[in-house]
């Protein structure tokens, strides 16, 4: 199934829609097109509202310097070497006495313990908390992507308002007044998006009030982790595949991460949690060979441009984990977006660019992401679709390379989980 | 052939992927957080440092060749 852009119901009739790799990179690097789409039918009331991408130009440069500190080195290195491992070992031991799962729910757990710490939503510990926080982020996930939504689009801005409230009740208020009242004392507070926001509330250039702050925890809190679960299956549903071709794939999966990763930056090519991006021109511009008109809605057909041939071969639109890609142009493709908006959790996700040959010496500082791990876990176990549940499209959105379920059975069983605490 | 690089300071939105790549040739300043260049640029060569200038998210890193010849531009 192929998106046809001009298909969506909000598609202005001139709306110019990109398809070529050089193109599409093109106008994500353009600073005359921004992500400020028609407030009142896709930010007002939603999740959206002034958070950081649909910020604008200056605007959005200070939010970005604001919150890139969040995904420094040293917190990169923490959440991938230290703390995600026994987040695995711990939520996947969950699964040990029925080896069944569903991936998208388990990806989300395991996403959500680590967007909650970034962005600062304090938990009691609990199982059952985790599992609440990966409710949300289904939840606000349907109002970050409401422009392409299918249906009642109010009946969303309904439902994620509703939640947001309810987040606001049951996780910002008391992870807030934690924050407060340590900075009020001049004691060190959590290095967090919360306590960032909190203490650069004064800051009339960065326009912070209270239920921006909001949005902007609940978006940290779910975009990275939702990506992560859709991501962790597409790479699943196409690495198998791709392995079973020949046992030497299997066993080579099962003893290089770095394979692990080419297959997550493949399947993160072909398979974009956004296939159609959209733009609006602030001003009259030019987009490769385009003249493009102030006002002008812009989509970005994100896998044709990652399938462009004349930039990753003829055998583009295949999975080819290890394909051999030009240096200037990342493995994969334009999933991330580029330029100013270009995804700010990528690095924590899908880690470093690999390097370019398979016999390449890897750096001691090489990031494999967080996906990575996911993915390598569920290798590990033999996780496979289970062939009397299939997976199930996410038809509520136009974004058609979403599931919202993934049932898989684990051949190898999960060690049971040793209670110590994530 | 030595190469330089120059941070474009109005375009650095403080991502810090080029301490990622090359932690030896560049950091993030203490003062305001945007990218600087360091003195260990020279140990990266001209592949090295293209790659690092390609995968900046805001292509805020300006390569010149030993003559001031561009090889990577910014914006």
């Amino acid at each position: 199934m192929r998106i046809d852009p001009m298909q969506q119901s909000t598609m202005p009739s001139d709306a110019l829609v990109l398809r070529r790799y050089d193109d599409a990179r093109s106008a994500l690097h353009n600073r005359d097109l921004s992500r400020q789409l028609d407030r009142s039918t896709f930010a007002e009331g939603n999740t959206r509202e002034r958070i950081l991408s649909v910020l604008h130009g200056r605007d959005h440069r200070d939010r970005r310097r604001l919150e890139n500190p969040l995904f420094r080195t040293d917190r990169l290195f923490l959440y991938e070497r230290e703390l995600f491992p026994r987040i695995v070992r711990e939520v996947m031991g969950r699964l040990a006495s029925d080896r069944r799962a569903d991936l998208y729910h388990l990806g989300r757990l395991l996403s959500v313990v680590l967007s909650a710490k970034t962005a600062g939503v304090d938990r009691d510990g609990t199982f059952e908390e985790i599992e609440e926080l990966a409710d949300y982020v289904a939840e606000f996930a349907q109002g970050t992507a409401i422009e392409d939504t299918v249906g009642d689009r109010e009946a969303v801005r309904r439902r994620v308002l509703t939640a947001l409230e309810r987040f606001r009740e049951r996780f910002l208020a008391r992870s807030r007044r934690r924050r407060e009242e340590l900075l009020e004392a001049g004691a060190e507070a959590p290095n967090d998006l919360l306590t960032l926001l909190l203490s650069a509330k004064d800051d009339d250039r960065l326009g912070l009030d209270d239920d921006m702050i909001l949005r902007e925890v609940a978006n940290y809190l779910s975009a990275g982790a939702h990506t992560s679960a859709q991501t962790v299956i597409n790479t699943l549903l196409q690495t198998i595949p791709w392995a079973d071709v020949a046992p030497a794939r299997w066993q080579r999966l099962r003893e290089d991460r770095l394979l692990v990763q080419r297959c997550v930056h493949e399947a993160l090519r072909l398979r974009p949690t956004n296939p159609g991006l959209r733009r609006h021109a602030e001003v009259d511009t030019r987009v490769g060979g385009h003249e493009v008109t102030a006002g002008q809605l812009l989509i970005i057909d994100t896998i044709a441009a990652n399938t462009d041939a004349e930039v990753y071969g003829l055998d583009a639109d295949t999975f080819d984990p290890e394909r051999a890609v030009p240096r200037e142009v990342p493995r994969w493709g334009l999933s991330f977006g580029a330029g100013m908006h270009s995804c700010i959790g990528r690095t924590l996700a899908a880690g470093l660019p690999v390097p370019d040959e398979a016999g390449d010496d890897l750096p001691d500082n090489h990031l494999y992401g967080l996906v990575t791990l996911m993915v390598e876990a569920m290798l590990r176990h033999d996780a496979r679709p289970d062939p009397d549940d299939p997976p199930e499209p996410d038809t509520r959105t136009v974004r058609w390379t979403r599931w919202r379920r993934c049932p898989v059975i684990l051949a190898q069983a999960p060690a049971p989980p040793t209670g110590e605490p994530i | 052939m030595p190469l330089h690089a120059e941070i474009d300071r109005d375009l650095c939105a403080s991502t810090g992927e080029c301490v990622l790549l090359a932690p030896q040739a560049f950091a993030l300043s203490d003062d305001d957080g945007l990218a600087i260049v360091l003195p260990g640029l020279a140990d990266l060569d001209a592949a090295e440092l293209l790659q690092v200038a390609r995968n900046c998210p805001t292509n805020a890193i300006r390569v010149l060749d030993a003559e001031g010849g561009v090889l990577h531009e910014t914006g």
